[in-house]
């Protein structure tokens, strides 16, 4: 599902015309253009945080020995996720099924919309249908047409 | 030959990381960009999970990367259905242009 959402994102870089915003991608109403530099600057310097921390990171000593599932060699990647997946976190796994599940029908809800226009058969409507509305009797006279949805 | 090490992987997701937030510094067109950005910042956390967790052998970081993208592709799909609805009701998704919750 992750990757279709990529996609997703993939063709809606397609749909923004970049060719045609570009060059005005950076410039702002408001500013002018201030929010640059600025922005930049925080950029490196969390950039260079993150690179102090990796540089400068040790171990808790007794870390090794907390460790809760190791990773065995016997088996593919694949094969021991599944197997701690589907056991251990069956119910974190279940609820995660559910949360998607809730994204989806939100989803759907939110961007659901009536189209005006659109013919659609309705089930309820036809099979409520009563005598009344279908049939009408009219006197007819003689010699006389009769007006039909007058 | 220089193998790939934990470090390699580390710059990697810094970099990833670094340029979200620049995108969302420095973008002030649309709203769906901030949200790629954000994802790249998801995926960089994600990144560095799955490199402990190989490094120090130990599984449970993967499984959490797992439950992450999970989350992630449920926020993404509520997030561009907003985004939807948003451009229905006021037709543009610029984020110079939205500033109904200003006071």
């Amino acid at each position: 599902m992750l990757e279709q959402l990529q996609f997703f994102f993939l063709f809606v870089v397609m749909m923004l015309n970049v060719a045609e915003q570009k060059g005005q991608w950076f410039s702002s109403r408001w500013d002018g253009g201030t929010h640059i530099p600025v922005g930049l600057l925080v950029s490196l310097i969390i950039f260079f945080e993150l690179i102090i921390v990796i540089g400068g990171w040790k171990y808790k000593p007794d870390l090794l020995n907390s460790l809760s599932i190791n990773i065995s060699t016997e088996v593919t990647n694949t094969r021991s996720i599944g197997n701690v997946l589907y056991t251990d976190y069956i119910l974190l796994f279940q609820i995660s099924g559910m949360i998607l599940l809730v994204a989806m029908i939100g989803a759907i809800v939110l961007t659901y919309r009536e189209r005006a226009g659109v013919k659609r058969q309705s089930y309820v409507k036809q099979i409520s249908r009563e005598r009344d509305e279908g049939v009408d009797l009219v006197e007819a006279e003689r010699n006389k047409g009769v007006k039909i949805d007058a | 030959m220089l193998s790939i090490g934990l470090g390699h992987y580390l710059t990697l997701a810094a970099i990833i990381f670094t340029i979200g937030i620049v995108g969302i510094f420095l973008n002030r067109k649309n709203v769906i960009v901030i949200l790629m950005s954000i994802e790249l910042i998801l995926l960089a956390v994600n990144i560095n999970l799955v490199a402990f967790s190989i490094f120090i052998n130990d599984l449970s970081g993967q499984i959490f990367t797992l439950f992450i993208l999970t989350v992630a592709a449920a926020e993404a799909a509520i997030g561009l259905a907003i985004i939807v609805v948003y451009f229905r009701n006021s037709d543009t998704i610029r984020v110079e242009e939205i500033k109904n919750l200003k006071g």
